[in-house]
């Protein structure tokens, strides 16, 4: 496809390539620290391309060993292999095709080449030629996916190219505003979280924000997000499971407070004698009872605490029709009382 | 409301397909409209399923081509129930599948796997089968519908199907059939000469704003009731179905303007019965909502899993959202002429909000044929 560019190799200095020009840029500027050393300890391998223009170059390829040069041999001659100007299509596309030859492109690389490319092609093209060298599913919904992290804050992006985010995150909190962005990023900076644990509360997050019809800035708030990260007695496990828990609230209220009454009730038992649990109430007047027995006197133990049970406080409540308890969780959360 | 027409029409190349009324009148449909005919065989058809399914095309596009084609499997079929829901023991005529309308909770973007919209016209085949198994056991009270892989009159215009159904069970008092729809199309029915004393028209109804967001191309609330006072004019009585009743902005306010309109084109003595079913998915389908319809918030709530694997609204939520339906329908039926049933939910909420829960699916089966059957005595 690029067969018929000649080159010619040429060491020019830093000052005379035009670094200001960032039309084929798709990374972001950021530390590539594992560049930096290779180049810091072996010098350049791979010259970067560039071509000519006005007075000096252009860049086509080649823009984070630009960056590691400028910051760590900023007087070196780079170098380079020099071309006749290519259309600004084929640059981009170059560009493209000398990265995905040796690599993956991170998301937000794949974001901006795509961004960039629709300047040029239609987006058939791009879904049928690009996105399979850059190795993704060849689909409008990957098209679609991969281009909207460009609304991703500048903060999020370098989240997401260094992987700190997963991509599935980025691609839920890439729904936020910039500002929400920030916020969350402020939580999940506070919390320290592991991938697993971002995802998690990006979904949560994203998802009680649409149940609410409200934006994620409120639904942080209604959390009481800045309250726990700001608080210093908390390490960031307990931040994390303060912020947890405070979603999950607000995201299943009816079940929380079902859940926390059986709690309370059931406290009253011996959870070693029976295992009680609610889950069966949840569709029906019944409660799931548990227990194994070892011998006859364990048998006459059980059998003391499931007496216990039937007059029990968690009995009448959970087990008898009672619209007391019926109507007060109706109440709560419930959309349309909002 | 916008009638469908498809802008390619692929044609089974069998002689039984190509010569079927059906065909003939889709075709004669179509004439004028610009759709794209072609004959093929079925190896070919397949491949071109397989082609058309890839994920980015499946659902929208695919609609755009109508398939006619023959049902290889059974036509007549049992509407699916669990055994800890109470299901009304109803029965499916299989003819088509998919439908144009593109509600944003269907089941059937999610259920289906040709993206296609089918036709199956190979009705000798489906009048052999239900010769041979309706007459199998003269006790059981069938009540058969053709709503539940395709809206029963979604492509009606086109092919007259359920005007050849009426034909058939036309001589047969004993089965009564049903025409659910979310349009508001009538000719069929109005035009139809024939006896109609075991044919019931019915519409879903729900909140007016749902109607609005999440039901994006069918006829309004208003359109559909108007289209079933059509009917009642015509000698027809009606059904209507409340499902999936959703956890939506402004609720009663908007069950209530749905059920003052019901009551406005229709008599309580128009209306055999009424349905409530709540909003209930399988995580599939949750996928393929937030995918096809970012906005929509449906799928943003509070559900648990239920005893068949769907999510569904937590018990006390349904409770409410079913005692405000039926308090509303109830001020209006002040005699409690119509019958009100729950789809699929659990003898609690029965025993809580109607009657003793049946005992059985056939005694709530048996029960709404009754309630049929005496009303189309009195016709
Ligand atoms: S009318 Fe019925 S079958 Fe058609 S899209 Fe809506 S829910 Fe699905």
């Amino acid at each position: 496809m690029f067969d018929d560019i000649q080159y010619q190799y040429r060491s020019v200095p830093l000052s005379g390539l035009n670094l200001a020009d960032e039309d084929n840029r798709i990374s972001l500027p950021a530390d590539y620290a594992r560049l930096e050393k290779s180049i810091s300890e072996t010098g350049l391998i791979s010259p970067v391309i560039v071509c000519a223009s006005g007075v000096g170059y252009k860049v086509i390829c080649g823009f984070k060993r630009l960056d590691i040069l400028k910051k760590i041999k900023p007087g070196e001659a780079v170098k380079c292999l020099v071309c006749d100007p290519p259309p600004p299509a084929r640059q981009l596309a170059l560009n493209i095709a000398e990265n995905t030859s040796s690599r993956q492109l991170d998301p937000v690389e794949a974001a901006n080449a795509l961004s960039k490319l629709s300047a040029f092609y239609e987006r058939g093209e791009i879904i049928e030629k690009f996105l399979p060298a850059m190795n993704i599913q060849k689909s409008e919904y990957a098209y679609n996916k991969y281009l909207s992290l460009t609304a991703l804050c500048r903060r999020a992006k370098e989240f997401t190219a260094s992987e700190r985010i997963p991509l599935a995150a980025a691609l839920q909190i890439v729904k936020f505003s910039g500002s929400e962005q920030e916020k969350f990023l402020d939580v999940i900076e506070a919390c320290r979280m592991g991938a697993n644990l971002i995802n998690e509360t990006a979904q949560l997050v994203f998802e009680t924000s649409m149940q609410y019809g409200v934006c994620a800035e409120e639904i942080l708030t209604r959390a009481g997000c800045e309250t726990i990260i700001s608080n210093s007695d908390l390490t960031p496990n307990q931040k994390t499971d303060e912020i947890r828990r405070a979603l999950h609230s607000l995201k299943r209220p009816m079940y929380e407070s079902v859940m926390a009454r059986f709690k309370e009730l059931a406290s009253e038992f011996d959870s070693r004698k029976i295992s009680l649990n609610p889950f069966a109430y949840f569709e029906k007047d019944e409660i799931s009872v548990k227990f194994n027995i070892a011998s006859v006197k364990d048998l006459e133990q059980k059998i003391a605490a499931l007496l216990r049970l039937k007059d029990s406080r968690l009995a009448s409540e959970f087990l008898k029709k009672n619209a007391g308890q019926a109507e007060a969780c109706a109440k709560k959360g419930t959309r349309s009382d909002d | 409301m916008i009638r469908y027409y498809p802008e390619k029409i692929i044609i089974l190349d069998e002689a039984r397909i190509r010569d079927s009324i059906i065909t003939k009148n889709i075709l004669s449909a179509v004439e004028g409209k610009n759709a794209s005919v072609s004959y093929l065989g079925e190896e070919k058809i397949a491949a071109i399923i397989q082609d058309a399914k890839k994920p980015e095309n499946s659902y929208g596009e695919g609609k755009k081509t109508l398939l006619i084609t023959a049902n290889r499997g059974e036509f007549l079929k049992k509407c699916p129930g669990t055994n800890d829901y109470i299901c009304c023991d109803y029965y499916i005529i299989d003819f088509a599948q998919n439908c144009p309308m593109e509600c944003t909770y269907c089941i059937l973007q999610a259920y289906l796997n040709n993206p296609f919209m089918v036709v199956y016209a190979n009705i000798e085949d489906l009048f052999a089968e239900l010769n041979s198994r309706l007459f199998a056991d003269p006790l059981k009270k069938y009540r058969i519908g053709t709503g539940e892989f395709t809206d029963s009159l979604a492509l009606e215009h086109l092919s007259e199907y359920s005007k050849i159904l009426m034909d058939y069970f036309a001589d047969k008092p004993q089965f009564i059939i049903e025409f659910k729809s979310k349009t508001d199309y009538v000719k069929t029915f109005t035009d139809y000469a024939g006896a109609r004393q075991n044919v019931i028209i019915s519409y879903s109804m729900n909140a007016g704003n749902v109607n609005r967001f999440e039901e994006l191309k069918t006829a309004s609330i208003e359109e559909r009731l108007i289209a079933a006072a059509e009917c009642v004019k015509a000698g027809y009585k009606i059904t209507l179905h409340f499902d999936p009743i959703i956890d939506y902005d402004d609720f009663e306010t908007q069950m209530a303007e749905t059920v003052n309109l019901i009551f406005k084109y229709l008599g309580a003595e128009d209306i055999l019965y009424i349905s409530l079913g709540a909003f209930r998915f399988i995580p599939a389908l949750a996928e393929i909502i937030a995918l096809r319809f970012p906005r929509s918030r449906i799928i943003y709530n509070e559900f648990v899993k239920g005893y068949d694997k769907k999510s569904r609204y937590f018990r006390f939520k349904r409770e409410k959202l079913f005692r405000t339906v039926i308090n509303l329908i109830k001020s209006h039926d002040v005699k409690n002429k119509i019958k009100l049933y729950f789809c699929m939910e659990s003898p609690e909420m029965w025993n809580a909000l109607l009657e003793a829960a049946p005992s059985s699916d056939e005694e709530l089966g048996g029960t709404l044929y009754d309630k049929c059957r005496s009303c189309f005595k009195a016709i």
